[in-house]
């Protein structure tokens, strides 16, 4: 029997240490394990190092045996097109106004429609189509995943021209703001998203809101919105906890820190909480601070120079991770808030058998999983709330039974990473109207 | 590598590579340098960089000079200290103030004005073997070098 073909069009995948990388790793590797032949096409090195700042090359260890990688170029910058020997007056001294309408001349003519397409990644379809060109006939089923949007585009005009069918797999919505839950009133982007999910098999999201802000939005591809979660990944979770009853206490938080964490009300908080809690005890961050180089300065300024107990132990690489949990009593999860915001460290701080901490306002996205653990405590984001929930988890890291945490991490093992992800391989498979080669 | 104050005595062969300001034209100069010296060309690179480049950041060659004239660093004043001024990190409030769009328009001609000492005293000695420009605020030098020594070919990073 012939493998069937996936052919994954996930702009970041690793070295890419972008959100959203791990969910694409774990989508190849769900398909390869269940006898796929995977095809993933990605962006170049080049981008992530020089444009970006957003590459950690241990990721690619992670990359599942057996997947091929195509490396697309993209970049933002267009000094590579200025026509140096040509240019006037004009073009040499206003550069940018140049390209800017030599842009928009290339662009009204393109015979593939993406003339105005409302993505700043749009310049990569092109590159991808021409790459795949004609072997994508040989795929059974495409596979996409955004952000970038560009890669739905990418997906449909490869399906449309090879007479394929595709998915796509929504990791932020596009016309919704994940914040507030509205939509984004951009008719561009209306139109595009419509033409995309109109012609896609599947759409895949990662929470039911925005799975069901989808199907009202577009009541006629309602039938193809799917809840496909984010999960833990079991390499990440370390040894089991042992939980102790007396000596200082450890919080750790591990993630990448952006600024739309509630940093304020955390840090506020704990320094409320240290009171009730044993001397010494600790509360720890881990990751890098944003995902691009830009961002650095900008999130190191929003951490506290002097808070007792406090300290930024910078990036933890991925193979380190489980260690950096085993030494943690209590795990805090800070969620920028919003019910369409689960983010993806909630599923492995749920998963630790420890208590956690999810800061985040009642009603978001992260806030809904804490359903089923037996120490999870949710806390608004305002110091007061923080500082209950840090003074309660510590309580309950001093009163755990020592079998628990093993219970606890049996319990949630539902949330793990490639199970988690089982409804996208489901929904291809009926798609194709086949049966998974291996179970 | 020699940090220098005028743009005199660059030794043939030579390449001359346009940093810009932004990181990926610190990227792009530090590989486009690389690769100069890889072929056994001298190096004169224009600087706008913040921090300037430092011997750790640019490869050296035994006979080789990499030259490098850093306007990026030198105290500046007004409207060109603005458009110099980098925006990766999102600071400078007049930046903001003047607005971003017509900043974009003009830090090409920032960029120019602050390079160009560098430059002019370069043009009666030997022609580079090619121009490197490395971001997009480095076409109008890259353009107006071009111009110095026309038929030098120019590219990006």
């Amino acid at each position: 029997m012939t493998r069937p073909r996936l052919l994954y069009l996930a702009f970041f995948y690793p070295p890419s240490r972008a959100s959203g990388v791990y969910r694409a790793i774990a989508t190849s590797q769900l398909f390869v394990r269940s006898g796929w032949d995977v095809t993933v096409v990605t962006v170049d090195r080049n981008f992530l190092d020089d444009e970006l700042g957003s590459a950690d090359a241990s990721l690619e260890r992670l990359i599942p045996t057996g997947v091929q990688v195509q490396r697309v170029p993209f970049t933002f910058s267009r000094h590579g097109e200025f026509p140096f020997d040509s240019a006037g007056l004009f073009a040499g001294y206003l550069p940018g106004v140049y390209l800017k309408f030599a842009e928009r001349e290339r662009r009204s003519p393109e015979p593939t429609g993406l003339a105005g397409f409302p993505d700043r990644y749009w310049r990569w379809v092109k590159p991808v189509l021409e790459r795949v060109g004609r072997s994508a006939s040989a795929y059974d089923h495409i596979l996409a995943t955004g952000n970038p949007y560009s890669s739905f585009e990418a997906a449909r005009l490869l399906a449309r021209e090879h007479g394929k069918t595709y998915s796509i797999d929504y990791r932020d919505p596009w016309s919704f703001d994940a914040a507030t839950s509205a939509p984004i009133e951009d008719p561009a982007v209306s139109r595009a998203e419509s033409r995309i999910i109109d012609e896609a098999s599947n759409c895949f999201h990662v929470n039911a809101a925005i799975a069901s802000a989808h199907a009202r939005k577009y009541p006629a591809a309602a039938h193809k919105q799917v809840v496909a979660m984010n999960g833990y990944d079991e390499d990440s979770l370390g040894a089991l906890h042992q939980p102790r009853s007396s000596g200082p206490l450890r919080f750790g938080m591990l993630g990448t820190v952006t600024e739309r964490w509630p940093l304020d009300a955390l840090f506020s908080g704990w320094q409320s909480a240290l009171l009730s809690l044993p001397s010494g005890s600790e509360l720890i961050l881990a990751g890098y601070l944003g995902f691009f180089d830009r961002s650095v300065s900008v999130i190191d300024s929003l951490l506290p120079r002097s808070l007792e107990g406090f300290s930024y132990v910078g990036p933890v690489a991925k193979g380190a991770v489980g260690a950096f949990n085993e030494g943690i009593d209590v795990v805090i999860a800070p969620v920028p808030d919003g019910e369409m915001i689960t983010g993806s460290k909630i599923f492995e701080a749920l998963a630790l058998g420890i208590p956690v901490i999810c800061v985040q306002s009642q009603g978001g996205g992260a806030r809904v999983m804490l359903d089923g653990h037996p120490y999870a405590f949710g806390a608004d984001p305002h110091p007061e709330a923080v500082a209950a929930a840090i003074t309660r988890a510590g309580d309950a890291a001093r009163s755990m039974a020592p079998h628990e945490p093993a219970q606890i991490r049996s319990s949630m093992r539902k949330l793990e990473r490639v199970t988690a992800l089982r409804p996208v391989l489901d929904a291809v498979m009926a798609t194709r109207g086949v049966e998974a080669v291996d179970r | 590598m020699r940090h220098i104050d005028a743009g005199d005595g660059v030794p043939d062969p030579w390449v001359l590579v346009i940093a810009g300001v932004t990181a990926l034209g610190r990227r792009q100069a530090m590989r486009a340098v690389t690769g100069a010296l890889g072929e056994g060309k001298n190096v004169f690179v224009l600087d706008g960089q913040v921090p300037a480049f430092g011997s750790e950041d640019l490869a050296t060659t035994e006979g080789r000079e990499v030259l490098v004239y850093s306007f990026g660093a030198r105290e500046r004043d007004g409207l060109a200290a603005r458009l110099l001024e980098p925006t990766d990190d999102h600071r400078g409030r007049v930046w903001r103030m003047v607005g971003r769009r017509l900043g974009t328009v003009l830090r090409p001609l920032g960029v120019w004005s602050q390079a160009r000492p560098a430059i002019r005293p370069l043009a009666t000695g030997p022609a580079p073997e090619r121009i490197v420009c490395c971001d997009e605020v480095s076409i109008t030098t890259a353009w107006k070098s071009s111009r110095i020594w026309p038929g030098t070919p120019v590219g990006g990073g």
